[in-house]
Parts: structure tokens; C-alpha cells; sequence
């Protein structure tokens, strides 16, 4: 059997990255490096209000100050951050009214990742605002959702059209001053989406967001706000893929959530990042700052992310529990192959009474590849009877790779009621055997097993990504059993 | 802020420089001076270091601190344990007292301090002393290393029973004393011993105490450690404890803090050989404006090995409880067994838990779990046994009793259980 493992995880690992393709599109380029000039260059192009510009430069004055953290249980080599390019955009931007207008070679990328417009807006419903290099290109269903009074756009637009819903909540959930990423984000974001559901508003329909890398050398930095005024409901979907390339590339995004009094915010993720070759070489580098603030009573936000890709990874979508009875969820599959380095994990705030929080986290583990759970749970003092549930199970595939809990839990409060678990063990031989022995082959019993062992997540993704997740799941790990 | 912390760092180096020579110079000089080199290296420790996040140091560092033989002659019949028959070694501020020890050395056991070894012995003790177990931990083991004001060596020759446990006290006494005592020891291979520690204060008076207790144990040897911390409100206590644990092996240990101002223990079990099994357990108990805080490393270095943790606490008033449990798995240590758990109880609205189980794992077939629980008082449970007449507080009482009882029964040794059961009662904190 171990040598048929060998076999299959050898194929596996050799397996190329599928959406590993490069579009040829004239860019709109930046020089490489960091200063007030590219900030300003960014601002201008942007067509941004001096407050914009005042508030990068401000957060661009921070970063200088700051240092990279190095506290995370990855190694890598230091990003340059003077060699990037802040800015690249298609130099033909379209505006368009029909999908007809688009580029024919864009087209063909969305094809390729399988996300065609029309027919997302024909079958699934899913408003789609596709992010290509920086820029948003297409919007789809606005007008639809613009009936409501929702409001979903890229954020260079929300600067523009809305200043005064950008001005009042940018910033207030992830400072500037937050950590280096954040505030490098902050002064050089060049896209991102916003999105605000207005009050006792249901959000109708999944919005979506897809993002990828596309121009070598460019680092994306996304910024994404998404707003749910009192008692509203919105389900957002945000999904990756780039392009194989040799040099690491580096992503800083900042997703900041606000969910007001009775509102439900739902935001799930499936990461496909380039991850490097089979040696480790290249695949991108993932230095993200999510946050959600319960800021309302009774308010919910819930993460649901499935990682299977980028070099590096560096994700900590927290939830701070602010309002009473505010409810905070982490559901989260991470899986690393090859050289791959992660170090994933949540952060619940409690502050108000009643909260309550529930963090589920699945790492599967193969290659050489290394796997921390980093988390940490504080239940203020002023949060009386707050309830928090942890469990992180991990999964190892082979015996090269590691997986690592780091749980952080600070309790200030007596009524608090803080409950871990962790386990770590290899994948039941016998679980394997019972399969085999039913005529499921090495493949497609692993997968079964991974997904069964996922399940927990996986169930919490709406179904047009739960497919998605779990085709993702086989590739990354059909298997690769050691 | 940062120059700061390095003069106190400089003041402190400079006033022990200048006021001991370290007891480990008499076997060797290499030692101390290379943990001198280290020493310059190293930051005092803060909170923005990891390992000290929890645990505020600038207490120790604002004071000055002064290394001093005692004079005076104290009742130390308290800290005695009643019918245990045990060898005892009394140290006072960090020095050995020889007057107030029991020490037989035959043929099967050697105990003797770091001044009068020589011969055979002495090789043995160079041998163990900052091997490669506690060499340059930390600050503070380094700082021990450089500055050991004394230090006991024991050796037991293999295939022996020790049936006398021996009982180290380390005590102090005196306004703003520091004591760096030091025990290396090795339970030699197929032997069997039973070792009990105990920490105290004479005087109550604000005190440091910097220890190291390096053990080696032998292949298919067996050790029992129990550990009673009894210092009071104004002492610093910083104990750290090394075990290197060889092939078939099997060690026990139970740190039971009673009492302690100010507490960190770190304690290192490193598992370098197959077959070994480990027992960690521990309660804590933080009152007033306690802070206790204990950092745990197993190092299962090769396969097949077992090791098993319970810590337990129960927090009052405004006392501070830490834990960091670490498990490392190595990459050769395949068939690990590993389990964790820590529990704490919350007694008052301004007491506070940071708990931080760890597990890194770099081999696939292995089965390590861990869990952690914080909360207050089971309120149906208390429900019971008010129903059936007893009083609110001694309701309570008897649930913490029961809580921490789990860790207390596992001390194998009766008259320990015993002595730390009588201690815990006459502070109303035992049923």
C-alpha cells in the first residue's frame, strides 16, 4: 500500500496548476517601488478626494514606522517591498453595458476559470464583481440590487459615489496602525469591493467577488468594506486563482465587515493561490487582515474559508463581538502539499454580554508542507456569560510534513464559559483498507475520507462553492497519502 | 525603554559579578564563563517576548537584589514532612545548610554538594551540569549557571532501589535575598527513586529564587518527583527544571502550588529514547494578587513514546493563573502518544486565565491531542449539595476539593498527599 501511495502522491504533486495561465493584456503600469509620489500616482489615477490621498499618506507614515511581524510559524524570504509594482491596470478600461463589449481576451480568462458572466447571471444568480489586476472590470446585476438599495460596487467607485458611507467606516474595524500589512494596504490598496445592505434589507442573492493576480511583479492589495445595516442579511462569496509564476508575489488584503444591530453577515472564501512548483520555488505570498465587528446587539458574522493554495499564508478573519449577544463563527479547511506554509487561525472578542463564539478548523497536511492553527479567544471583563467553542483537528498525510496548534485563550471574566479541543493524528489506515476493500480505489477513497473529515466546513459554504471546494479539495490532495 | 531594560540587565549581572563566584567554578570555570557570554546576549526577559507575554518581569528587574548567607537560626520543623523518612538537604538562601541536612551517602546512592566532588564523581557532574539538557535555556537558567550560589550533585549507581525519598528544601529568609541553588542529578539505569521538593519562606519578606534541577534518567530507570511550592505573597519564584529521559524510562512528576506571589515554572522533559512514558500533573491555586504561571515543554525527540498532562486550577480574588503546555513531536518520532488537558475554575469576577496549549508536530503517525476548559462553578452541582444542607461556602469548598483532588490523588507518596492536604485545609482551601 505504501508503495501505491508513493505512486499516487508522486503524480499528484507532479500535477501542474491548472489555472496556471497568463493573459496577455497591456498594462497600465506603475514604476517599482514605495513612495509619497506612487501613493500620490495611485490617488490621482484613482480619481480619489483629497481626504483619500490624506488618509493613505497618514497610514503610508505609519508603515514606515513599523516592522514586519515575525512572530508566525513561516519562512520566507523578506519581500522587497521597493521591487513591486503598486499599480497596474488594462490600459483600455472598458466601460461597459453588455458583456459583448468585453475584451475578447478577458473572455477568454473567465472562461478558462470557468466563471463566464452571463452564465452566472443566467443560471446561479450571482452577481459576480470581477477583479482583474486591480481594477474592477464588470459589474453585473447592479441594477437589480440597486432596486433594494443595495449598494455593490469596487471601492474606487464607493469613494467616488459614496464618501460619506467610505469616509465613516474605512479604517474603523482594521486601523492603519493595525499591523504592517494592514498599513501598508491602507496607503497603496488599489481595488477592492464595497457593499453596503441597507436596513431590514435581505440580500437576495450571493454577491461574489473573484480576484487574480495577473500582471508579474504586481502585488494586489485589495481592500474590501462591506456594511449590513440593522437587521439585514447578506451572503458574500470571495474566490482566487492566479497565474503560475517564479518570482513570489505578494497579496496584502484587508477585509473589513460591520454588522449592525440584528444584521447576519456571511462571508466565505475559497482560496486557490498559485503555491509554488514542486520545489517550492515561487507561488504567492498571502499576508491578509480580515476583521468583523459585531457592532450591533444580536448581530452574527460568520467566516467560512477553504485554503488550498499560495506559498505563504498569514490569515486571521476574527470577529469582534462588541454588541450584546453578538455571535462570531469560524468554520475553516486548510490544506497545504508541497512547500507549502500556512499559519491560519481566527481571533474572537468578546466585549459584549451574552456573546457567544463557535471556531471549527480542519488543517490537512502532506508534502513538505507545514500547517499551524494559530487562535486566540479573550473574553473581556465586561463580557459576562460569554460562551466560546474551539476545535482544531488536524490531518497528516505524510511524514515530512508538521501541523501545529497554537491556541491563545485569555479569560477576564467568571461567568465565561471557554471550551478547546485539538487532536492531530495521520489518516486512519483502516478507514483506508475498508475502502479498498469495497473496490473504491487509493484516489477516491482519500477523497472521501478528506472530504468526509471537512464536512463540517464544507457544509457551511453555499452550494455553488461547496462544489467548487470540494474539486479543489481532490486536486490539491487526491492521494498524496505517505 | 530598551535602554532601560538593559541597564537593569547590566546592574543586576554587575552586582552579582562583583558579590559571587559561581559554585560550579570549583568542577570547572568553562561553565560559568560561557554562560556569562550568553548572558550578554540575551534580553531580561519582558513581555514582548512570546514566552513571557503573560507574565510581567519588571517586578524582579525594578528591584535590587542581593546574594546572602544566613545568619539567623530558624524553626524549619513546618516545612518538615511528617513520617516520610526521607533524606533531607536544607537549603537556606540558596546555600546548603550541612547542619540541617540528613545526607547518607553509601555505595548505591552519592549526594554531595558541587564543592566536595571529586574523582569519578566530579567527570559524572561535568557530564550532566548545563549538558546539553539545560545548557543556555534561557535567561534565567543562564543566569543560574553564571551565578549558582550552591548546588547538590547526586548520582545513583544502576539497578537500585532508593527506598528513602530525599527531600530538598529550598528556603529563604531576609529583605530582598536572591538564591541560585542548583541540583544535577542522574538516576542511574534500572533504578528506582522517589524525589520531593519543596519551596518556602521563613520570614515572608520579598525574596527571588532563580533555581535549576537538571535529572538525567538512565535507560529502563524510574523517577517520581513531586514538587510542593509553599512561598508566600512577596516571593519571586523562578523555577526551571530539566529531565532528560532515556530508553524506557518512566518519569512522574506532580507540581503542586500551593502558595507563590509571583510563580513561573518552566519545566522541560526531553523524551531521547524509545519507550519512554511521562506523567505531568499539576495544580495551581492563586489568591490575593497571586500570579502563578506555569510553561511546559515535552520533547518527544524518538518513537514510541507516551506522555500525558493534567494541570488544573482554581483561581480567587485577583490571582492570575498562566499555562503554555508545548508538545513538540520530532520528525523521527513516529507512534507518539501525547495528551494534554487543562482545566481551570473561576472563583471571582477580577481573577483572570491565559492559557495557551501548543502542539507542534512534525511526524504523521502519531495521536496527540489536547484540551483546554475555562469557566466557573458547575451551578447544578452546587444546587445538589445546597439541597441537601450544606452551606454555600462549604459546598463550594468541597467541589474544589474534589476538582483539584484529581491532580492530588495521583501523588503516589501518602505522607506528601498527606502533608499538602493539612496545609491546604488549615488555609480553607481542602474538605
Amino acid at each position: 500500500m505504501a508503495y501505491e501511495g508513493d505512486k499516487i502522491l508522486d503524480s499528484v504533486t507532479q500535477k501542474e496548476y491548472e489555472f496556471g495561465f497568463t493573459t496577455n493584456i497591456e498594462s497600465d503600469k506603475a514604476p517599482a517601488g514605495l513612495n509619497e509620489d506612487i501613493i500620490r500616482l495611485i490617488s490621482e489615477k484613482k480619481r480619489e478626494p483629497s481626504w483619500m490621498l490624506e488618509w493613505r499618506l497618514e497610514a503610508f507614515a505609519n508603515w514606515k514606522k513599523m516592522t514586519e511581524p515575525s512572530w508566525a510559524h513561516v519562512h520566507y524570504p523578506q519581500p522587497d517591498f521597493q521591487s513591486i509594482s503598486y499599480y497596474s491596470a488594462p490600459k483600455s478600461r472598458p466601460k461597459l453595458n453588455s458583456l459583448d463589449e468585453l475584451d475578447p481576451e478577458m473572455r477568454k480568462t473567465m472562461n478558462k476559470l470557468g466563471i463566464s458572466l452571463e452564465e452566472q447571471k443566467r443560471l446561479s444568480g450571482v452577481a459576480v464583481d470581477f477583479v482583474m489586476d486591480s481594477v474592477s472590470v464588470a459589474t453585473s446585476f447592479k441594477g437589480k440590487l440597486a432596486e433594494l438599495g443595495i449598494i455593490f460596487c469596487s471601492i474606487s467607485e464607493a469613494i467616488r459615489e459614496h464618501p460619506e458611507l467610505v469616509r465613516k467606516y474605512i479604517g474603523t474595524v482594521v486601523p492603519r496602525t493595525d499591523n504592517f500589512y494592514a498599513a501598508l494596504n491602507s496607503s497603496v490598496f488599489t481595488d477592492g469591493s464595497f457593499c453596503y445592505i441597507p436596513k431590514g434589507v435581505r440580500c437576495p442573492m450571493e454577491l461574489s467577488t473573484y480576484f487574480r493576480i495577473n500582471e508579474g511583479g504586481t502585488g494586489q492589495f485589495e481592500r474590501t468594506l462591506l456594511i449590513a445595516d440593522e437587521g439585514s442579511y447578506v451572503s458574500y462569496l470571495e474566490g482566487c486563482t492566479a497565474p503560475m509564476r517564479d518570482e513570489n508575489q505578494l497579496h496584502a488584503a484587508v477585509v473589513e465587515l460591520i454588522a449592525h444591530k440584528d444584521a447576519e453577515i456571511k462571508y466565505s472564501t475559497v482560496q486557490n493561490w498559485y503555491p509554488g512548483n514542486d520545489e517550492g520555488v515561487g507561488g504567492v505570498f498571502n499576508f491578509v487582515t480580515k476583521r468583523g465587528l459585531c457592532e450591533g446587539d444580536r448581530s452574527k458574522i460568520s467566516w467560512t474559508q477553504v485554503e488550498t493554495g499560495s506559498a505563504i499564508t498569514w490569515k486571521y478573519p476574527s470577529c469582534i463581538l462588541k454588541g450584546d449577544s453578538s455571535v462570531g463563527e469560524f468554520y475553516s479547511v486548510a490544506v497545504t502539499n508541497k512547500f507549502q506554509q500556512a499559519d491560519t487561525g481566527t481571533k474572537m472578542t468578546h466585549i459584549g454580554k451574552n456573546t457567544k463564539s463557535t471556531i471549527i478548523s480542519k488543517g490537512i497536511s502532506a508534502g513538505k508542507s507545514q500547517n499551524s492553527y494559530r487562535g486566540l479567544v479573550h473574553i473581556n471583563k465586561s463580557a459576562s456569560h460569554a460562551r466560546n467553542f474551539s476545535q482544531c483537528d488536524s490531518l497528516l498525510m505524510t511524514d515530512t510534513c508538521g501541523a501545529h496548534t497554537f491556541p491563545y485563550i485569555e479569560v477576564n471574566n467568571k461567568t465565561a464559559c471557554v471550551e478547546h479541543e485539538a487532536t492531530t493524528s495521520k489518516i486512519g489506515e483502516d478507514q483506508i483498507f475498508y475502502c479498498l476493500q469495497r473496490g473504491i480505489d487509493m484516489e477516491k477513497a482519500i477523497s472521501l475520507i478528506v472530504n468526509g473529515y471537512a464536512k463540517e466546513v464544507l457544509n457551511k459554504l453555499p452550494m455553488e462553492f461547496a462544489v467548487e471546494a470540494q474539486k479543489l479539495l481532490a486536486v490539491s490532495l487526491e492521494g498524496s497519502v505517505g | 525603554m530598551e535602554t532601560i531594560a538593559t541597564s537593569t540587565k547590566e546592574q543586576l549581572l554587575y552586582s552579582l559579578e562583583t558579590s559571587i563566584v559561581s559554585s560550579i567554578d570549583h568542577l570547572h570555570p568553562e561553565i560559568s564563563a560561557s554562560a556569562k557570554e550568553t548572558l550578554k546576549a540575551l534580553e531580561f526577559p519582558s513581555t514582548r517576548q512570546e514566552e513571557w507575554k503573560y507574565s510581567r518581569t519588571t517586578r524582579i528587574s525594578s528591584e535590587s537584589w542581593e546574594v546572602r548567607k544566613s545568619s539567623a537560626t530558624y524553626d524549619i520543623s513546618s516545612f518538615r514532612i511528617k513520617d516520610i523518612d526521607a533524606d533531607e538537604i536544607v537549603f537556606i538562601n540558596g546555600f546548603f545548610c550541612p547542619d540541617l541536612s540528613t545526607v547518607r551517602n553509601n555505595g548505591a546512592i552519592s549526594v554531595l554538594p558541587f564543592s566536595q566532588l571529586d574523582g569519578q564523581l566530579k567527570q559524572q557532574a561535568l557530564n550532566n551540569i548545563g549538558s546539553e539538557t539545560s545548557r543556555h535555556n534561557s535567561f534565567f537558567t543562564a543566569l543560574n549557571t553564571a551565578y549558582c550560589t550552591d548546588g547538590i550533585f547526586f548520582f545513583v549507581q544502576k539497578n537500585t532501589v532508593v527506598h528513602r525519598p530525599i527531600h530538598f528544601l529550598f528556603l529563604q529568609e531576609g529583605e530582598r535575598t536572591l538564591a541560585m541553588p542548583r541540583i544535577s542529578g542522574i538516576v542511574g539505569s534500572g533504578s528506582k527513586m522517589h524525589i520531593v521538593t519543596s519551596y518556602g519562606s521563613l520570614d515572608q519578606k520579598k525574596a527571588w529564587n532563580n533555581a535549576v534541577i537538571e535529572i538525567t534518567i538512565e535507560q529502563n530507570a524510574s523517577l517520581t518527583f513531586d514538587k510542593v511550592q509553599l512561598e508566600g505573597d512577596q516571593n519571586f519564584s523562578i523555577i526551571n527544571e530539566f529531565f532528560r529521559q532515556h530508553k524506557d524510562s518512566r518519569f512522574s512528576i506532580s507540581t503542586l502550588t500551593v502558595d507563590g506571589g509571583w510563580v513561573r515554572n518552566n519545566l522541560n522533559i526531553f523524551l531521547d529514547g524509545t519507550h519512554c512514558e511521562s506523567h505531568l500533573n499539576g495544580f495551581y491555586l492563586p489568591r490575593g494578587n497571586q500570579h502563578i504561571d506555569n510553561h511546559t515543554l515535552v520533547d518527544h525527540l524518538l518513537p514510541h513514546c507516551e506522555s500525558n498532562e493534567l494541570y488544573k486550577g482554581v483561581i480567587y480574588d485577583r490571582g492570575k493563573a498562566v499555562f503554555n503546555g508545548k508538545v513538540f513531536v520530532r520528525p523521527d518520532a513516529q507512534k507518539t502518544n501525547a495528551y494534554q488537558n487543562n482545566a481551570n475554575i473561576m472563583m471571582s469576577d477580577d481573577a483572570t486565565v491565559n492559557t495557551k496549549p501548543e502542539l507542534e508536530i512534525y511526524a504523521d503517525d502519531v495521536k496527540c491531542s489536547h484540551g483546554t476548559t475555562t469557566g466557573r462553578f458547575d451551578e447544578s452541582a452546587l444546587f445538589y449539595l445546597r439541597a441537601r444542607g450544606l452551606g454555600e461556602e462549604s459546598a463550594r469548598k468541597m467541589l474544589s476539593s474534589a476538582f483539584i483532588g484529581e491532580v492530588l490523588n495521583k501523588v503516589d507518596n501518602q505522607f506528601v498527599r498527606m502533608y499538602v492536604q493539612d496545609i491546604l485545609t488549615t488555609r480553607g482551601l481542602w474538605v
